[in-house]
Formats: C-alpha cells, sequence, structure tokens
C-alpha cells in the first residue's frame, strides 16, 4: 500500500526508529503523506497541526507506558508502535479531506475505491504502514510483505466501524494489514503479545 | 543586586509604556468607531483627549518604527534565542532573557488572539530570572558542561520547570493557562537550544508551540500539583527527548 517513493524516502533517514518519535520529523512526514496520497487519489487534506501533535504526544506516552521494563522483539516492537500511531491519529483526527482533481484524470487505482470510502483513514493507514515498512527495511534489510486483506473493501467497513468507535482497535487492524493475527482483546496491551519476553527492545 | 533592582526597574516601565500604549489605541479605536458621544465629558472636551491621545499613539509608533529600522535584530523575524545556560552566565543575561522571552511569548501569545498577548509581562519574566538563578545552580552547572542530551534534557527541564513555576504561581487558576500558552514555548525552544547544540531556528520556536499546545493543559494542571516544580520538569523533559 505505501508508495515506494515515501517508503524508500523515509527509510534513507538516519536512525528512522528514532526519528519518528520526534515532533518534527513525524508532522513532516505525515504532511508529506497527505499531499501524496491526496494528489494520487484526487484529495486535498487540510491538517489540523494542534491535533496532529497531541496525536503524536499521546502517542508517545502510550509507548513509554506500554514498553516501561517489557522485553520484546525489535521488530515486532516497531510494528506494536505503527499500531499504537494508528490508533492515536484515529482518535484525534488531524486531517480533513476534500475532493480535488486526481493528479492524472480518468485514471482508476485499485485502491481509489477504498479511498474514497475512507480517506482520512486510508492516509492513517497509509503512512503507519509507509513508516513501519521504512524503520524495518532500515533496520532488517526488507520491508514485511503486506496481507491481501489491505485490498478487500470488507476490511476497510470493518476497520472504520471499529476503529472509529474504540480507536485501540486500530493496533490490531496494523497486524492484520501485515499478515499477524490480532489480539482484537487487549490490541493495544504489549504485555500479552506473543513475541513480549523474547529479547530485549535495542534501543529503545 | 543593583543590577536586579535596576533590572526589576526598567522592566516594569516598559510594562507600564506598552499598557499604555495600548489604552490608547483602544481609546483611538473606540472613538474611530463612534457615531454619537454618549461620554459623561463636554463634545469638545471628549474630541481634545481623542486628539491628544491618537498624537502620543503617532508618536510612539512612531519611535517604535524608528527603533527597529536601527536595530533590526529587535524585530520578531529576527528573534535569537540562546541555550538556557548562556542566559545564566552571560553579564547581561538577565536582560537578553526577558527581551528574548517576551518576544517569544507575545508571537506565541499573538496566536492565541490580541487579548492573550496583551497580558505578556517583562516583569514576570524578570522575577522568574532571579529565583531560577537562586534555585537550579547545580543544573545550571551541569549544562555548562558536555554530557549526553538526556542528562541535558533533565537539567534543561528543570529550569524550565523553575522558570514555569515562577510564571504561573502569581496567576490565577484561569489565567495559567494562557501564561503557559504565551511562556513555554520560548523556554522550551531555549531549552532545546541547550539540549541539541545547534543554533536557534525560527522552525524550533514554531514546533514548540504546536508541543506546547498539546500539553497546554497538562502544564497548567502540573503548576497546581503538589509538587510543581517535579510535574513540570517531567512534562518539560518529555517535550524535549521528542521535539525535534
Amino acid at each position: 500500500m505505501p508508495d515506494l517513493d515515501f517508503s524508500t524516502r523515509l527509510a534513507t533517514t538516519p536512525d528512522l526508529a528514532h526519528g519518528m518519535r520526534k515532533l518534527g520529523l513525524f508532522c513532516a512526514s505525515f504532511e508529506d503523506d497527505a499531499r501524496r496520497v491526496g494528489s494520487t487519489y484526487g484529495y486535498r487534506f487540510d491538517i489540523d497541526e494542534p491535533a496532529l501533535a497531541r496525536a503524536f504526544f499521546d502517542w508517545i506516552d502510550a509507548i513509554e507506558h506500554q514498553s516501561a521494563g517489557r522485553r520484546t522483539d525489535r521488530a515486532d516492537f516497531t510494528l506494536f508502535c505503527g499500531g499504537l500511531a494508528l490508533g492515536e491519529l484515529v482518535r484525534a483526527g488531524p486531517a480533513r479531506a476534500r475532493k480535488a482533481a486526481p493528479a492524472v484524470p480518468g485514471r482508476r487505482l485499485a485502491r481509489a475505491a477504498i479511498a474514497d470510502f475512507w480517506p482520512e483513514g486510508f492516509l492513517y493507514a497509509d503512512f503507519c504502514i509507509g513508516a513501519v515498512s521504512a524503520v524495518l527495511e532500515q533496520e532488517l534489510g526488507a520491508a514485511p510483505p503486506l496481507d491481501p486483506a489491505l485490498d478487500d473493501m470488507r476490511t476497510w467497513w470493518s476497520f472504520r466501524e471499529n476503529a472509529t468507535e474504540n480507536p485501540a482497535l486500530a493496533a490490531a487492524f496494523l497486524d492484520l494489514f501485515f499478515g499477524l493475527s490480532p489480539n482484537w482483546t487487549f490490541p493495544d496491551h504489549l504485555s500479552v503479545r506473543p513475541a513480549v519476553g523474547t529479547a530485549e527492545i535495542t534501543g529503545g | 543586586m543593583l543590577r536586579e533592582i535596576s533590572g526589576g526597574i526598567s522592566s516594569q516601565a516598559r510594562d507600564r509604556l506598552r499598557d499604555l500604549r495600548e489604552a490608547l489605541q483602544a481609546r483611538r479605536r473606540e472613538s474611530e468607531g463612534r457615531q454619537t458621544r454618549h461620554g459623561l465629558l463636554p463634545p469638545e472636551i471628549e474630541h481634545i483627549i481623542d486628539h491628544a491621545a491618537g498624537a502620543i499613539d503617532d508618536t510612539m509608533t512612531a519611535a517604535r518604527s524608528l527603533s527597529l529600522a536601527v536595530f533590526p535584530e529587535l524585530t520578531d523575524a529576527r528573534l535569537a534565542l540562546l541555550p538556557l545556560e548562556r542566559y545564566f552566565a552571560a553579564e547581561d543575561g538577565g536582560r537578553l532573557f526577558r527581551h528574548h522571552i517576551y518576544r517569544a511569548a507575545r508571537i506565541a501569545g499573538a496566536r492565541s488572539g490580541p487579548a492573550a498577548a496583551g497580558l505578556v509581562r517583562e516583569t514576570v519574566l524578570h522575577d522568574a530570572f532571579i529565583a531560577a538563578r537562586r534555585q537550579c545552580g547545580r543544573a545550571l552547572a551541569a549544562l555548562r558542561m558536555p554530557g549526553p542530551a538526556e542528562a541535558r534534557a533533565t537539567s534543561a527541564a528543570e529550569i524550565c520547570a523553575v522558570l514555569m513555576h515562577e510564571i504561573v504561581a502569581p496567576a490565577t487558576a484561569a489565567a495559567a493557562g494562557m501564561r503557559v500558552g504565551c511562556y513555554a514555548p520560548g523556554l522550551l525552544a531555549s531549552a532545546w537550544a541547550s539540549v541539541d547544540g545547534r543554533p536557534y531556528v525560527p522552525q524550533t520556536l514554531e514546533l514548540a508551540m504546536l508541543a506546547v499546545g498539546a500539553r497546554q493543559e497538562r502544564l497548567a494542571a502540573a503548576a497546581a500539583a503538589d509538587d510543581p516544580v517535579g510535574a513540570l520538569s517531567a512534562l518539560f523533559e518529555s517535550m524535549l527527548l521528542h521535539l525535534a
């Protein structure tokens, strides 16, 4: 799902895993992705910067609260952090989509129906998937494959309905998008993830 | 001590002049928007007072324009915040601190509206600076030595917390949030320069305003906590470690 340019460009940022936990890079990357997604799918996203900053700091607080004193696999921790970010973005709602002309008129993209169904949620998911992919590409040499469920409109019906009602569930959907088995009961609890306890979070 | 008194008096004088100018401008706006006169004074006297207020305002505006032309570094666009420890080490650090953080507070206040910007006082900064210099000797000494970013963030956050507490403490509960919104971004941007080591750039104040906006309610609540300096320190440290 994430545009190769976005993900690849992000992956060139030194120490991206820590860089994304800085307000400056987080906001700049999100706004960059909003412009790219908007021009590709025919939307203009108005970004509420204070709401984006609130989402960022709530995300930082959530990471620190969940990771305190815990041991987990580095790659799984990155995925988990991406899921928490998706939840905070859905909760804060920093983007408002307005219909605009697509960059290439007349061209119908495979995911256009999904973007039309929920443009803001599509942007949040694209950003989080792109950021997680870039971090994992930088740290492990390759981004993990995405699950076909990502292209299934039924997944998005469920994602929109459930995540808007309970933003914590967004973390479970991000696991689903990356082909992992989601924990629907405690999606935002690091302690119940299978990878916890197998390794130390390095450089967390 | 003499320098402190003189700094306090000059801050008060500048605050009074600013208040006077704002009162004159408010009178002028009211006079220009008034169709019929309902004042207690005869219309001729009202007219003379309006005219005098306009003349004094014009003179003060001209003086300000002239000073900005002669000293362009005083314009908001040329604001250059220093690392926190530099204000406490320099010969005229107190004056620089008041001038820089006052301007940063006016910029931040202007985002909330003219009412917030009008509440910014240089005297408040003078008092806070004196208190921080008295209370933060160890943290200031730590910042003057090289060290890891995390340790520097802890020291810088403690100084910000003491400054913020001194700024907010005299305010009413209703005004506390507004004071946080005005003064905290400049303190945070200056503290960030202490932690990061890179020179200040205007984007830092923009990010600091965003960060403070996201944590304004928590900062105001921390300032009213049982241990305000401890609670404020934790919040400032988190913002410093995740700003830029």
